[in-house]
């Protein structure tokens, strides 16, 4: 379609809408107060929690470690146990502290795209994480994860305790301003594995994502 | 089942291959079909079953879905100022946004861009709208080769079929029947369970998300107040067709929008409890524009489609305007008794269930879907379970009206014995007299001495009102009679 064309297709739109609506009258803004928020929580301890068995509700597993020292730990053992000999990584803060003694090759997943499609397991650092839903955030802007936590079999994601805010309201709010006041090119809200149930309705886990999605959780307050 | 096929796209119609009119014949071999009947009836109670489970965590569902309709209505009530404003902070943001009134439109503009990006393989995450346009077939048209991502559209479009439910578009097809068709198509061993078939789809779709440097996508919910927009899904086919291609298109109808960020909170709690019975899809992607420097990963351009199609002659209507509010849950499809009995294909249109038996007539205009009002008992469940509060059994009383007025074909008789109706049953005492003198008759009708035998009438216009239902002959005393006597 020529330019044109595309301001003719446009102006046919909107004028039939605004004919449409010649003679309805607006209605009043929906009302501030948002319903079915949850209550709200006083303790990070609280938060964990909620958030834990909001996760493994859906399937993701969730480690708990009381330090950058007890992740790294906790990596190197399941790197050993699994066998996974290569491993795509952020630039996230969290994943350099605690890939640095590992049994594997690491590479950087989004410079190199053919290694990463064929790798054993993506680990990533996330923005927030959400106690309502057991909800991992992603801000694009922040860390180069987009492919990382999604092409690899498996996710593992590291998160801070202190990350982890109440509902989806809060982590929208946050993320509504979060890049120089503009929300950044790609929000992701990953809870659980990806999964579908397309045929007869039978669960399947890693269709076109993660088949599985681990959370090493730094929570010394629950420890 | 009648031939669900995709090749009987009619150019000129508002829906890709529209068979609304088709519903009687379409229904009655759906009836038939015990293995089909037995799919719908385990997926509708299933999804019913998780939608209640999860709608128990909510404080105050009522409340939520109040809100969620008054951010609706205040959307449509001021739609074009919300298109606009939409236009320009995504245009400010570096997203390319374009206007198309017809299907055709749709499609041309999307094919033009193929050839104008020079690219063969499109990639497509699940959408509605595309469906709604026959994208894939005109894609085809011009060479170009659209693959479906979504496993179950990518299964029915391997079997050239159409969707059949909003969220599950291959809830008709048996496991069975998926392995043999992965077996025939793609040379797959025989019989695979589901894992496997599962494991298979995401090899093959892996080569094709690598090669494709077109994604398209459908939209969730869209935001006027910073240009951005909300796609939900399970798989992650839709995070991966709007991460690897370099070019992403998504397409949405003109009532997708949302005036504000924050009211994506709202509407991530309504959908997919509504839907899938979740309480979150796994995942959520919100796109505000191409890919920002620093950034190595996602699109370069982004481009959002606008469809009317249709929509804003809905719009025009008072008392149909709501339907505009949906949001493509397809709880009303699972809670339907009718959709459990016969199945998406039925009502031969992408837009199948409640929901489809109003929207259908609507886009299409009410002679290519003369059937689908009258597919419904009026039960309200539809009504119960939207989670927007869509009156579906009020619109679909309305569609009935218009039908009857514009087709004068069914009218002469009915009219005259709706007339004849209306007068007896608006003066008691008429009414009364008139059921005293038909008892006896009717009840020698219907074989006085047995009860239950059914009343069946041979005269033509009730003969066919009658072959279909049974009408049991009435009681020797009406309940007025022994209430009366019994008070006495």
């Amino acid at each position: 379609m020529n330019h044109e064309a595309a301001n003719k297709a446009r102006a046919t739109v909107m004028d039939s809408i605004k004919q449409a609506l010649r003679n309805v009258r607006a209605t009043q803004s929906a009302p501030p107060q948002i319903p079915g928020r949850p209550k709200p929580m006083d303790s990070v301890k609280d938060l964990t929690h909620a958030f834990r068995t909001r996760l493994e509700s859906v399937g993701g597993q969730v480690h708990l470690v009381p330090d950058a020292c007890g992740a790294r730990n906790l990596l190197r053992t399941l790197v050993e146990e699994n066998d996974w000999q290569e491993i795509a990584v952020t630039d996230g803060p969290l994943v350099a502290q605690a890939t640095d003694e590992l049994d594997a090759t690491t590479f950087e997943g989004s410079k190199d795209l053919d290694r990463l499609a064929c790798c054993s397991m993506g680990i990533t650092g996330v923005q927030h994480a959400i106690a309502e839903t057991g909800t991992l955030v992603l801000f694009s802007h922040a860390e180069a994860h987009r492919l990382t936590s999604l092409l690899p079999p498996v996710h593992i994601a590291l998160v801070d305790q202190s990350q982890i805010v109440l509902d989806l309201g809060e982590a929208l709010s946050i993320a509504h301003k979060v890049d120089g006041g503009e929300p950044p090119p790609l929000v992701t809200f990953i809870t659980g594995p990806s999964r579908t149930a397309d045929i007869e309705l039978t669960m399947v886990t890693g269709v076109h994502g993660p088949r599985e999605l681990i959370v090493i959780l730094i929570a010394p307050d629950s420890l | 089942m009648s031939s669900p096929n995709r090749r009987t796209s009619q150019h000129n119609a508002p829906i890709a291959h529209l068979k609304a009119n088709d519903f009687k014949n379409a229904s009655q071999a759906a009836l038939q079909d015990a293995p089909l009947r037995r799919a719908l009836s385990r997926a509708t109670d299933t999804f019913k079953q998780r939608r209640l489970g999860a709608l128990e965590e909510v404080d105050d569902w009522e409340a939520l879905r109040t809100h969620g309709r008054a951010i609706k209505d205040e959307t449509l009530s001021r739609l074009d100022h919300h298109l606009l404003r939409f236009v320009d902070q995504a245009t400010a943001r570096g997203t390319q946004v374009h206007f198309a009134a017809t299907r055709e439109e749709a499609c041309t503009w999307i094919a033009d861009l193929a050839e104008r990006l020079d690219v063969k393989t499109v990639v497509k995450s699940k959408s509605m709208t595309t469906e709604e346009i026959g994208l894939n077939a005109a894609l085809e048209e011009r060479d170009l080769h659209p693959v479906e991502t979504d496993l179950g559209e990518w299964i029915i479009q391997l079997a050239d079929e159409t969707p059949s439910h909003i969220i599950v578009p291959a809830i008709h097809k048996s496991r069975e029947s998926v392995a043999k068709l992965f077996e025939e198509r793609l040379g797959a061993e025989p019989d695979l369970d589901a894992i496997r078939l599962t494991q298979l789809a995401r090899e093959i779709l892996r080569g094709s998300y690598l090669e494709a440097e077109l994604g398209v996508s459908g939209i969730n919910f869209a935001i006027a107040e910073t240009g951005s927009f909300l796609v939900l899904e399970n798989e992650g086919n839709a995070r991966l067709t709007t991460s690897l291609p370099r070019v992403h298109v998504a397409i949405m109808g003109i009532e997708k929008l949302l005036p504000r960020w924050a009211d994506l909170e709202t509407f991530l709690r309504l959908l997919p409890r509504s839907g899938t019975g979740q309480h979150l899809t796994s995942y959520q992607s919100i796109f505000t524009g191409p890919k920002r420097n620093p950034e190595d990963e996602g699109p370069e351009e982004v481009h959002v489609l606008i469809l009317d199609n249709g929509r804003s002659k809905i719009l025009d209507d008072d008392v149909t305007r709501e339907t505009l509010a949906c949001i493509r849950c397809g709880a009303c499809l699972n809670a339907c008794p009718v959709y459990a009995q016969v199945g998406g294909h039925a009502y031969g249109s992408v837009y199948p269930g409640p929901i489809g038996a109003i929207l259908t007539p609507q886009l299409a205009g009410s002679k290519e879907a003369v059937p689908l009002p009258g597919a419904s008992s009026l039960c309200g469940a539809c009504r119960d379970v939207c989670p927007v509060k869509i009156d579906i059994p009020r619109i679909l009383l309305h569609q009935r009206n218009e039908v009857t007025r514009k087709l004068p074909m069914h009218a002469p008789f009915e009219r005259l014995a709706m007339k004849a109706f209306a007068r007896m049953a608006c003066a008691p005492g008429l009414w009364h007299r008139s059921l005293a003198l038909a008892r006896p008759f009717l009840r020698f009708a219907a074989g006085s001495s047995l009860p239950s035998r059914a009343l069946r009438c041979m005269i033509p216009p009730l003969a066919a009102w009658s072959k279909k239902r049974s009408l049991p002959g009435p009681a020797r005393h009406s309940f007025r009679q022994r209430y009366q006597r019994k008070n006495s």
